[in-house]
């Protein structure tokens, strides 16, 4: 007995891509369309490959957007399922809890909604021919403490069984379903666990798979490459097929460029210098390497990219960029108007400067400065963590420190250990600069 | 750097003070006060940058000037500072170049200053040109903390920069922090998408109501409908009410007649009869006017014999009245013939008798000449040629009398020259001679034309002035070959004159001759015509030419003669018939034989009897219609009724009567007819009007089976008494009616304004521009939190750092110093440092007992531990400097005094050390603790070499 599924998660239908991109009217509708683009895409793979259903792991809507449009969107989709007879089982995330989605629209009887109070189990198609199990249970509130997982009871293991969980798998954690890795993996009856909440797709196959679908488009610089959603194929042996479908028709892109050399000195230079990392650009397609996820080559292109421009080097660009922050806006400025209107479109969502002045190489200072000596000493051998610890509190009340992606609000700046651990290096970069530099002068 | 030698000069008291032969590590200068000491120790402060203009040592009197020898890194170098000038270094046995900064290294001048040349003034007070903790930290910390003191600046730096962005604490809400602005548009945006997020509470609110709109809307349209419904229905209720209540009334009417006899009555005759009728009238009318007129208008009393005479001939009359115009016209034409005939009759006879003297007015003399013998141009051109000969005959004649004269008159001059003068003779042309010839041309024209025609006298005159202007020419043409010779050429002339004149005599006779053989003929001509003799020839043409055109005018004469006679005849026929006619009803005085007296009348009587004729016939066409008319009226009467009959015997009022009897049984048949009709047609009408699919919709709820569509109807509109009642209903319904429809307007703007409030909630711009807020916001509040936050983080690094490399340094100095301060006092452990090393906050420590603070020490004690520190200091310094003591231990006792000693000793193997004083015990100590050290004595700018210490200490205590 095996099943073909499309699993999807963390549609935040509403939510916008954060581009700043209103002031730009080329790229404005596919801009301002991504996110719904996707998910059509992905509504149209399900009807196209005529799976047996739909699995939805939260976070359908976002609760801080709510949009109409959002709305009926979603219903137009589920009713289009509908005309094929295709279910959908749907579990509410911490983005959309079943306890403030009272405004939300009514969804055809082909959906099926997770309670939100208990763990429920749905059949499919239902319960005379039961050809598969899908548990799941939705959010309460915005936080969820309960584990739920636990109480995902299959009477047996002899059709495939699959569990569908909103979860960070943080089992310390107290706000989104605190479970760990291993805790899902040890339920044996589940043949397949389908996750949301973390916007990156990724797999673990340890035991049965346990996957995150991702976003079906990413919404912002951290939700970087390809978004999509897995159409899965399980059997109650434990076999399994898993494809992923690329959907998002704009990808997100940190680029890093070397902006350090003498010959540059000026934002034409700088723009000339972006300009000529655009030969290479391309979606990175090897998502899932060692794991058995295939990619689907699908026939969608990618529309745009959306870009963040990290400049680095040491060179004299770097005084420019320092002293006048105009610098920055006018290379934003300049490489919207100009990189907009290539096919796929450019569209930069930031510059940001990581550029240092002109010093000698750090191999150069060492053991022939006493101070850099000393500093690199210093830091080199604490622990990460006492690092963490000793400077958590100096990164200002701008900082929120969140476990969390999802903790953070737009008014504070989430500091998770990694991007402490950013600005430790990059605060570790400016000092040896400062320190070398002071050694030039 | 060691002295070998040195050599002071200008400087203070020093005036070319020498010190030689330094061969130990330690020199004891010793001398009383004033002795220069102090001055010598300025001396060594002026080593590394030379004599600063602003430092405070003794001017010089003329220069500075500072010479030694001194040994660096093994090598001799002679040391020269003059004046203000920079110290020059330079090598004396071959050993590399260096300057001044080579030989003190990261020792600074003022470390040096502070550091190696320690006064017992200075010893416990901030040496001179040091303003701040900082600066003393640094002298005491040497050239490591250099490198260190320049991180706080580093980190201040960092913080200056975190600062501007955030403050203190990076904290958003501050306002003037950077982060204030973009964190609000970040919040700024986030409220606005709270709002567009409500959004959707909004559609779900305006959705509802709009539903509930909707229903209204629809109760609402549902109420108009049936409200449409009952007033369409009361409206074709009303539009019925009359008929309705007519067909109930007809059918109360129709119920007893009896239709078949109704069915039978010849109504449609009515009109013809109505027609007949006033045809009757108008044509009994017209008989008895008709017969009026002919009563009062008849030529002949006796009506009735006339008019039935009138009526028999009838047809005759109209034929000669038809004629009677053609025979006025007749009458008129042959009396003005008539009198035609007579006046060309008259102006012939006159013409006749004006031709001929002779004759008198009778045609017969035209008549006697036969015009037919000769032609008229035969006559006329015999005359004609006579008249041409007789023309030239004249003119040559006339000529040669000129000739004549003018041969006389030649003659007579030639004579004349002939008894005076051959030669000179001068002929004259007499200029009147052309003059002459053109008057005798005109007058014989003239007379010619007289006695024969005009064209004769013209051809006599024109011949005339022909040949007298060829006589006048010939005379010129004369006179001019006479120019040579006058008397010559005037003889010739009448030589010419002569044959001239015979010539023209011959000429005459010739024409002559012609004129009589024409003559003759003409008269041959008169005769065979019969014309009178007596005529002239030159009158015969013409008058034979008159005589003709009158023989054709008199014969047309005759022509019309006879055919009036002709015309007259027949007249006089056709107006015999007439006569003939109405000789039987009137007196004729025509007769035929003058057909054209009295024609007139008669003409007038048959014209007057036509017009009796005309009214004779009026009557008896107007007495005909009347029949007819009594004719037709029977015929519709009989069709009627056969008792009912009429003819031309029924007396009129009969007639009459019996007309209107018809008249009166069409009324009452038209009118049940019509009753009928009426309740056919609007049983019909109403029907018609029921079949309607509108009607049957409006009706239909109202009817029972096959209950027929009018009864129905008439049940309903049986409820009301009249159409103001179904009026009122009406009115009240369409009252309603608007206002549901106001209501229904009303509702379907409010649908409208909320379907339009639907469309804006669903579209996602208030969203997206709420997003674009946050976005615009949040990349510079990320920049500035980032900013702030690497800035914090390095400022925090960096004090770290410097942390640890401050404690790294003090730590080591700290130790140095206690090992000394303990070697010195023996009282103390060593020291520590409370605070930072910039406060000097140092602590002599005992044991277990509470550590002293530097106020809490002894005055000695407290030197001794600023001394050990800048010994310690000292001991740490890698480069090799002299060190010079200016009685800084002489307020040790002397065992104090003799552990400087040998902490001194200590020093000696990497720095020369200078030790001044004016204390023979101090030189006493020295040389008790079996140091090795040379001696000098000062004295007033002077040195003076001593052998021992003894004898340094002797001359000290004898000063």
């Amino acid at each position: 007995m095996n099943v073909r599924f499309l699993h999807t998660a963390d549609l935040h239908l509403g939510s916008q891509l954060k581009t700043q991109h209103r002031q730009v009217t080329e790229t404005i509708d596919t801009l301002n369309s991504a996110i719904y683009t996707a998910v059509e895409r992905l509504f149209e793979t399900a009807i196209e490959e005529d799976v047996d259903f739909v699995v939805i792991a939260g976070d359908l809507y976002d609760e801080d957007s709510r949009s109409v449009k959002a709305n009926m969107f979603l219903k137009n989709q589920f009713c289009r399922l509908a005309e094929q007879n295709i279910p959908a089982y749907v579990s509410y995330g911490n983005h959309d809890p079943v306890g403030s989605a009272t405004d939300y629209v009514d969804l055809p009887d082909n959906v099926h909604e997770f309670d939100h109070e208990d763990p429920e189990e749905f059949h499919y198609p239902d319960e005379e021919s039961l050809e598969a199990r899908i548990w799941g249970q939705s959010y309460r509130d915005r936080h969820e403490s309960r584990s739920m997982y636990r109480r995902f009871t299959p009477v047996d293991d002899r059709i495939p069984n699959i569990g569908v969980l909103h979860t960070g798998l943080n089992p310390d954690g107290r706000r989104y379903v605190p479970v760990a890795r291993s805790d899902l993996e040890s339920k044996d009856e589940i043949h397949y666990w389908a996750l949301g909440h973390i916007h990156d797709s990724r797999i673990y196959e340890n035991e049965q798979p346990v996957a995150y679908a991702g976003v079906p488009q990413g919404r912002q610089i951290t939700e970087s490459g390809l978004g999509g959603g897995y159409l899965v194929e399980i059997d109650a042996e434990g076999g399994y097929e898993i494809e992923f479908v690329p959907t998002s028709p704009v990808v997100w892109q940190t680029v890093e460029v070397d902006v350090g050399d003498e010959d540059i000195s000026s934002v034409p230079d700088i723009e000339r210098q972006i300009e000529q990392t655009l030969g290479d650009f391309s979606a990175p397609t090897d998502l899932f390497g060692g794991t058995n996820v295939t990619v689907r080559d699908s026939d969608w292109e990618v529309d745009g990219y959306v870009c963040r421009w990290v400049l680095t080097g040491n060179g004299p660009v770097h005084e420019m960029l320092s002293n006048d922050e105009e610098t920055i806006h006018e290379l934003t400025r300049r490489l919207r108007d100009g990189l907009t209107s290539r096919q796929p479109f450019i569209w930069t969502e930031a510059v940001r400067n990581a550029t240092g002045p002109p010093i000698p190489p750090i191999d150069e200072l060492r053991g022939d400065d006493r101070v850099i000596d000393e500093y690199l000493a210093l830091f080199g051998e604490l622990e990460r963590e006492t690092v963490r610890e000793y400077f958590r509190d100096e990164v200002g009340m701008v900082w929120e420190p969140v476990n969390d992606h999802e903790d953070g609000r737009p008014d504070e700046l989430p500091l998770t250990d990694q991007r402490l651990d950013q600005l430790l290096e990059r605060a570790q970069e400016r000092v040896l600069e400062e320190l070398a530099l002071r050694r030039t002068t | 750097m060691y002295l070998n030698e040195l050599r002071i000069d200008d400087f203070g008291c020093f005036r070319n003070a020498r010190l030689e032969h330094f061969d130990h590590d330690l020199v004891v200068i010793g001398g009383p006060q004033r002795a220069g000491k102090t001055t010598f120790m300025k001396v060594l402060r002026q080593f590394p940058g030379g004599v600063d203009r602003s430092d405070n040592v003794p001017p010089p009197t003329d220069q500075y000037r500072i010479d030694a020898e001194i040994t660096h890194d093994r090598n001799r170098y002679r040391y020269v500072l003059n004046g203000h000038a920079k110290p020059t270094v330079s090598p004396i046995d071959g050993g590399p170049e260096i300057d001044a900064e080579d030989i003190f290294g990261p020792v600074t001048e003022r470390q040096y200053r502070n550091l190696y040349t320690i006064s017992l003034d200075e010893l416990r007070k901030l040496p001179p040109g040091i303003n701040d903790s900082e600066d003393l930290a640094r002298v005491l910390l040497g050239g490591a903390y250099g490198d260190i003191a320049e991180i706080p600046d580093i980190e201040e730096s960092f913080a200056d920069r975190a600062y501007t962005i955030g403050l203190t604490k990076g904290n958003p809400n501050t306002k003037t922090s950077q982060l204030y602005d973009p964190y609000q548009t970040v919040r700024e945006g986030i409220e606005a998408r709270k709002k567009a997020s409500q959004q959707v509470d909004e559609y779900r609110s305006v959705t509802q109501e709009l539903d509930e709109k909707r229903s209204e809307q629809a109760d609402i349209e549902m109420e108009i409908d049936r409200r449409r419904r009952t007033r369409n229905r009361l409206n074709i209720l009303k539009e019925l009410f009359d008929p309705l209540q007519r067909i109930e009334t007809l059918n109360a009417q129709l119920e007893d007649v009896d239709r078949d006899s109704i069915a039978e009555f010849p109504t449609h005759l009515a009109d013809r009869l109505d027609h007949f009728k006033e045809q009757f009238g108008t044509a009994t009318t017209e008989l008895t006017e008709a017969r009026q007129e002919f009563d009062r208008q008849a030529m002949i009393d006796t009506a009735d014999e006339y008019y039935e005479w009138l009526l028999e001939y009838d047809d005759q009359i109209e034929d000669l009245i038809a004629d009677q115009a053609l025979w006025a016209k007749t009458i008129k034409d042959l009396t003005e013939r008539k009198d035609d005939l007579e006046t060309k009759q008259r102006t012939l006879e006159r013409e006749i008798a004006s031709l001929h003297s002779e004759w008198d007015k009778s045609f017969t003399h035209i008549d006697e000449i036969e015009t037919s013998a000769v032609d008229r141009s035969q006559v006329a051109s015999v005359v004609a040629t006579i008249n041409n000969l007789q023309d030239k005959r004249d003119t040559l004649e006339t000529s040669l009398e000129l000739d004549q004269t003018r041969k006389t008159e030649l003659e007579s001059d030639l004579a004349e020259m002939e008894e005076e003068h051959e030669e000179t003779k001068e002929i004259t042309v007499p200029k009147r001679k052309p003059a002459l010839v053109a008057g005798l041309a005109i007058v014989a024209g003239t007379g010619a034309g007289f006695v024969a025609t005009s064209l004769v006298g013209g051809l006599v005159g024109l011949g005339i002035l022909c040949v007298g202007l060829y006589a006048i020419d010939s005379t010129i043409t004369v006179e001019a070959t006479v120019g040579g010779d006058p008397y010559r050429e005037l003889k010739s002339q009448v030589t010419t004159l002569q044959g001239d004149i015979e010539a023209a005599s011959k000429r005459c006779a010739k024409l002559d001759v012609q004129i009589d053989e024409n003559r003759e003929e003409l008269t041959e001509h008169v005769t065979e015509l019969g014309l009178p003799k007596e005529l002239p020839p030159s009158e015969v043409s013409d008058f034979y030419e008159r005589v003709v055109e009158l023989d054709d005018q008199i014969c047309t004469y005759r022509d019309d003669q006879t055919e009036w006679k002709q015309k007259k005849a027949e007249f006089a026929t056709d107006l015999e018939d007439v006569a003939t006619l109405l000789d039987d009803v009137t007196e004729i005085s025509w007769t035929a034989e003058e057909p054209l007296t009295d024609a007139t009348e008669l003409l007038s009587t048959l014209e007057t009897v036509a017009a009796d004729l005309e009214l004779a016939q009026d009557v008896r066409r107007a007495e005909s219609e009347r029949m007819d008319c009594i004719a037709d009226i029977n015929s519709v009467l009989t069709e009627w009724a056969a008792e009912r009959s009429i003819d031309v015997t029924t007396t009129d009022d009969r007639i009459l009567q019996r007309i209107q009897a018809f008249n009166d049984e069409t009324e009452r048949v038209s009118d049940v007819e019509n009753a009928l009709d009426e309740y056919e047609q609007l049983k019909t009408h109403v029907t018609t009007r029921l079949q309607t699919p509108s009607a049957r919709d409006i009706f239909e709820p109202l009817r029972d089976d096959d209950r027929p569509w009018i009864d129905v109807v008439h049940t309903s509109v049986t409820e009301y008494a009249d159409t103001d009642a179904i009026g009122d209903d009406i009115q009240e319904h369409n009252k309603e009616i608007d206002r549901l429809e106001t209501q229904h307007d009303e509702l379907r703007e409010v649908c409208i304004e909320l379907e339009q409030q639907q469309d804006d909630l669903a579209s996602e711009a208030d969203l997206q521009d709420a997003q674009a807020t946050i976005d615009d916001g949040r990349v510079e509040f990320e920049r500035l939190g980032e900013a702030y936050a690497v800035n914090r983080i390095a400022e925090g690094m960096v004090r770290q750092l410097h942390e640890c490399l401050m404690e790294d340094i003090v730590h080591s100095l700290v130790d140095d110093v206690s090992t000394i301060f303990s070697e010195i006092t023996q009282d103390y452990d060593g020291i520590e440092l409370d605070g930072n090393v910039q406060d000097l906050e140092f602590r002599a420590c005992r044991g277990k007992k509470p550590a002293h603070g530097v106020g809490e020490l002894s005055r000695a004690t407290a030197e001794q531990l600023f001394l050990a520190v800048r010994l310690a200091r000292i001991r740490q310094t890698d480069v090799s400097l002299p060190v010079v003591l200016d009685d800084a231990a002489t307020n040790f006792d002397p065992n104090h005094m003799k552990r400087v000693f040998d902490v001194i000793d200590e020093l000696t193997p990497t720095n020369q050390v200078f030790f001044l004083t004016c204390h023979p015990r101090c030189v006493r100590t020295a040389a008790s603790n079996g140091l090795s050290a040379q001696y000098w004595s000062l004295n007033s700018g002077q040195f003076t070499q001593r052998e021992t210490a003894d004898t340094l200490e002797q001359q000290l205590s004898a000063d």
